[in-house]
């Protein structure tokens, strides 16, 4: 090796072409895009239309304008959604590395919270649950997403596999 | 159309349609810095797969960050700077430093006159990069900085948020690590 650390540095380190699916990566969770969220979600929203759609008949007035907040701060978000829905959703103050924020948006009487949980992407859906609701136990989980009751209201956790269920639960439980 | 990130002015009116959402100015901005950011990502996490993240990271921070940029900057350091902080977090999560397996495969692969020249080659960027990757994140940031992107001292600074003489300081001491552990006999 030639003892000339600025010229092995000045190689070692050069700068390289990004790869061609970067853009597709960073496109693909565009969390303001609700084509990208559409996409790669679309199965959580359909497991969720009927929750929605109850919600929705549910809310007093509905609320049919969209807003969307993007945010990695827990606190900030929370505040955020309570502000503009109503909802209290118990966000960990402090979230594990683990847990990223991406931001959260109001969809017709429902927040929906986007998030990743390790290296895939998840949400919880949150609406006003039917009156005479029951809390439901929600510390068994299986599929691909699983809905319970809280407080009034409901709750929809999906992600992409039912093995990322217990990572993404971290978003409002400890370890 | 591509971007001249040389033209303050253009890159002013993309940053303010990238504020109104849109989406062809975002595309054009990150046409336009993708690869120096993948390129810090890389040298500094020395994993490819971890570059994608950094650089995924950065991007989405520009996108929803963007309204924070303030025009007085430079728009390269503050970008640099949401490079730098992605690095940083990405470090703290605790991903595993991988060495470089994709150059030395590219070289055994190759025409067979050039391979001994090549193993060589890459067996010198890649003792450079894990020596590099060893060091710590405030050593290995103003090393990526002055060597992948070529920065100056005060553009570093900028960068990191510390004086000059701090850069040149960390810098001086990170020559002296690196020449240590790539020639100890020395």
């Amino acid at each position: 090796m030639e003892m000339n650390l600025g010229s092995n540095l000045q190689h070692g380190l050069r700068g390289v072409a990004a790869p061609a699916e970067l853009w597709d990566r960073v496109q693909s969770i565009r969390p303001s895009r609700r084509r990208a969220l559409g996409r790669r979600l679309v199965w959580a929203l359909a497991a969720s239309v009927v929750l929605a759609t109850l919600a929705l008949s549910k809310l007093p007035g509905g609320r049919s304008q969209q807003m969307a907040f993007h945010c990695q701060n827990p606190a900030q978000l929370r505040a955020w959604v309570k502000a503009n829905t109503g909802f209290n959703v118990p966000l960990r103050a402090a979230l594990p590395a683990s847990i990223q924020l991406i931001g959260a948006r109001t969809v017709e009487g429902r927040v929906e919270i986007a998030y990743r949980a390790g290296n895939r992407d998840a949400m919880l859906l949150v609406s006003q649950a039917d009156p005479g609701s029951v809390d439901l136990a929600h510390n068994r989980m299986t599929g691909k997403s699983s809905s319970w009751v809280m407080d009034g209201q409901r709750f929809t956790l999906a992600c992409n596999d039912s093995a990322d269920f217990q990572l993404a639960c971290k978003l409002c439980h400890l370890d | 159309m591509v971007l001249d990130a040389n033209d303050p002015q253009t890159i002013e009116d993309v940053i303010e349609a990238c504020r109104q959402g849109d989406t062809d100015a975002f595309r054009e901005l990150f046409e336009a810095y993708k690869d120096r950011v993948y390129s810090i990502a890389l040298r500094f996490s020395g994993n490819p797969a971890a570059a994608m993240d950094i650089a995924q990271d950065t991007f989405l921070k520009l996108l929803s960050r963007i309204g924070d940029y303030r025009s007085e900057a430079s728009f390269d350091s503050w970008l640099y700077r949401l490079v730098v902080n992605s690095c940083i977090d990405d470090q703290r999560r605790g991903r595993r430093m991988a060495p470089f397996l994709d150059g030395l495969m590219d070289a055994v692969c190759g025409p067979a006159e050039s391979v001994l020249h090549k193993l060589m080659r890459t067996e010198t960027e890649q003792r450079v990069q894990a020596v590099v990757a060893k060091l710590a994140p405030e050593h290995k940031i103003v090393i990526v900085l002055r060597y992948t992107e070529g920065l100056s001292y005060d553009e570093i600074a900028r960068v990191v948020g510390c004086s000059p003489g701090t850069v040149a300081s960390r810098l001086n001491r990170a020559h002296k690590i690196l020449e240590r552990r790539l020639w100890p006999w020395k």
